[in-house]
């Protein structure tokens, strides 16, 4: 492409654009069902994660006696007790935080090696940009869950083991995104105007390349939120998780593992994939509306 | 992970050198398909060498891993330092390792005691049919999905469709495969709860057998359809929205064909095409439900094994697991790239 076709455009500066979008682009969020319901979903988990984080312990006690487990929900168990006897409302309430820590710091960690490898890549080109893209192809490829469940099944079991897993298998798709995005930006007329008065490369990816993909970047983060919170249930599910914290896919472990599904025990079961498609949904919602918002050709008229 | 960066480097190195042959004798070398060959055969040669110097160099050694598991006599434990051939060097053991994996020789099972090989082969075919099954499914309702939501764009139509995709795209596949069986096994007691088949089943006739199968594929089959319908119908929903913008598109509709000509011939026939690819991009998903739902509904595929062998710390097991799911995705995704540069030029030359 060349860039006297695109000179007449004069666009303005990478940092005018995004400081005067971020205002419009959530009043167009808002307008837009999915995001309106996805942002209000999110408040209220974000709520309840806290509240739930202030008000319990993690994990919450067992019962005293056998009698106390799998109770079914009553007047002094609102969701009934797991098969230690634990509280089923309590065991909710605190692993609202954990999901959202995990799917957050895990995003954020991919976030940041994608951008990296993105920007650098789209925009020094040539050769580097093939070996990047090379290895970021195959990363793409190697089916993620499984390379997940071998290094945390590898790794020191807890929290932070599963967060860095998390996310330095899923930085492969937004730093692809993101290379795309700045080798359209990479011709336009501010950046070459910033090369031509001699601004360093570096300094050119960060005043000018990131504020303009800061979009894309972010609707992307918040996808890869919601598919971060999903893995971390998986791992619990499949027994990988901490082992001394309680999350919703650790609950469903308990449940599975001690037999509720054969009895019927829907309590312990229904509540916490409630809440975990809820939240996944939320972040989804939010993340396709914003999506469509930025990218309007991809929006339904 | 720490050596994960290293071998890419090795092999990152290689399609450039290819492309970078400039002599007449190479240049089939260049051609897409051999390209595209290539780059699957080294992003297993790349996962090889991650499992090789994740499982042999990080925590200590296997020995330890395993004396720490069972509790070790120093004596045994020295021999299986040996058996391992930990007292080599390290290129030494890689190379070997290698081989053994270019031989379908991929150790024995610390749990079973028995070849890998051996566990992994009916575990494969399991999967297999699972996988197909589900892909079936899909398929059929994924594209029936997006295809009414796309050529009904921005009616209320759409919005629901969309809105019911991106609900299905946000459930765990374990949990669905719960709430499968609490509601059809348990509660109705129609389908059977876990397994590939009835315990102690004997069977008449192999159509009894058939039946026996399906009716246990029924539920897992399902579990993995349902999560990954709705992202297959908002692919096809998308593709068949772009299109529709296209100048033969409009040309179609002047020239006075009826609506359904114009979307079967036109439409769907040309949104096809990026549908197909970015399914197979979604094959590693896939695996990702394949492996939840065989925990979940006790299907003794690949995804059970590895379940199994984590729980186990069988890391032979593991590993091989690992590497053969790597495998399937690798050429399955290769097949659907070959598949969809014969069918649009556009990819062979870029």
């Amino acid at each position: 492409m060349s860039a006297e076709g695109i000179v007449a455009e004069g666009a303005p500066t990478g940092r005018d654009r995004a400081g005067n979008q971020a205002p419009a682009v959530l009043g167009q969020l808002w307008r837009t069902g999915r995001g309106k319901i996805g942002l209000i979903l999110l408040a209220v988990f974000v709520v309840y994660g806290v509240a739930g984080y202030l008000a319990y312990e993690n994990p919450p006690a067992a019962g005293e006696t056998v009698e106390d487990r799998f109770r079914a929900p009553s007047v002094d168990y609102l969701l009934g007790t797991d098969n230690l006897g634990r509280s089923v409302w309590e065991q909710l309430a605190v692993g609202a935080g954990i999901s959202l820590a995990v799917g957050v710091a895990a995003t954020a960690i991919a976030v940041l090696i994608g951008s990296t490898v993105g920007i650098t890549s789209g925009y020094i080109g040539g050769r580097f940009d093939q070996f990047a893209m090379g290895i970021t192809d195959m990363f793409i490829t190697i089916p993620a869950l499984p390379l997940i469940i071998v290094l945390a099944a590898v790794l020191s079991r807890g929290l932070p083991t599963i967060i860095v897993v998390i996310g330095v298998t899923s930085w492969a798709v937004p730093a692809r995104l993101i290379r795309a995005e700045v080798l359209s930006q990479r011709e336009r007329t501010f950046i070459l105007r910033a090369k031509a008065i001699g601004m360093r490369p570096l300094q050119i990816m960060w005043t000018h390349v990131l504020p303009n993909v800061a979009g894309i970047v972010l609707a992307n983060a918040i996808l890869l939120t919601a598919a971060a919170i999903l893995t971390e249930a998986v791992l619990a599910f499949l027994g990988l998780g901490d082992p001394s914290l309680i999350s919703w896919g650790k609950m469903l472990q308990n449940a599975f593992s001690s037999g509720a599904t054969s009895l019927g025990y829907w309590w312990v079961l229904i509540p916490p994939g409630l809440l975990i498609t809820l939240l996944v949904l939320s972040f989804t919602l939010v993340g396709n509306a914003l999506t469509d918002v930025i990218d309007p050709r991809r929006r339904a008229e | 992970m720490t050596s994960s960066p290293e071998p890419g480097t090795d092999t990152g190195s290689e399609p450039v050198d290819v492309t970078a042959s400039r002599t007449v004798r190479w240049r089939w070398l260049r051609s897409y398909p051999v390209r595209r060959v290539l780059q699957g055969l080294i992003t297993l040669f790349v996962v090889a060498t991650f499992n090789f110097w994740l499982f042999r160099m990080l925590p200590g050694d296997p020995a330890r891993l395993i004396a720490r598991e069972s509790r070790l006599s120093p004596e045994a434990f020295e021999q299986l330092r040996e058996s391992f051939g930990l007292n080599e060097p390290a290129w030494s053991q890689y190379l070997t390792y290698l081989t053994k994996i270019v031989r379908f020789d991929t150790g024995i099972s610390f749990k079973a005691r028995m070849p890998v090989t051996d566990l992994l082969k009916p575990a494969l075919s399991n999967t297999l049919i699972l996988t197909g099954a589900a892909l079936v499914l899909i398929f059929v309702f994924g594209l029936a999905f997006g295809i009414v939501a796309g050529w009904r764009r921005g009616t209320r139509t759409d919005t629901s469709l969309t809105l019911t995709a991106l609900t299905l795209w946000s459930l765990p596949t374990f949990w669905v495969g719960l709430m499968l069986v609490l509601l059809f096994s348990i509660s109705l007691g129609l389908l059977p709860v876990a397994g590939i088949r009835s315990v102690a089943a004997i069977y008449r006739t192999p159509f009894d057998e058939l039946r026996d199968v399906l009716e246990h594929l029924v539920l897992p089959a399902a579990t993995i359809a349902i999560v990954s319908v709705g992202s297959i119908a908002l692919i096809m929903r998308n593709s068949l929205a772009e299109v529709a913008d296209e100048d033969y598109m409009l040309a179609a509709r002047a020239r006075g064909l009826r609506p359904r000509t114009i979307l079967w011939r036109y439409g769907v026939r040309n949104a096809f095409l990026p549908t197909f690819t970015l399914m197979a991009l979604t094959l590693g998903l896939l695996m990702a439900g394949t492996i939840q739902t065989e925990v979940v509904f006790s299907w003794p595929g690949l995804g059970l094994l590895m379940y199994e062998a984590v729980q186990d710390r069988d890391l032979p097991l593991l590993e091989a697991a690992f590497f053969v799911i790597a495998v399937i995705v690798v050429i399955a995704t290769t097949i659907a790239d070959l598949f969809y540069s014969r069918l649009d030029p556009r990819i062979r030359s870029s």
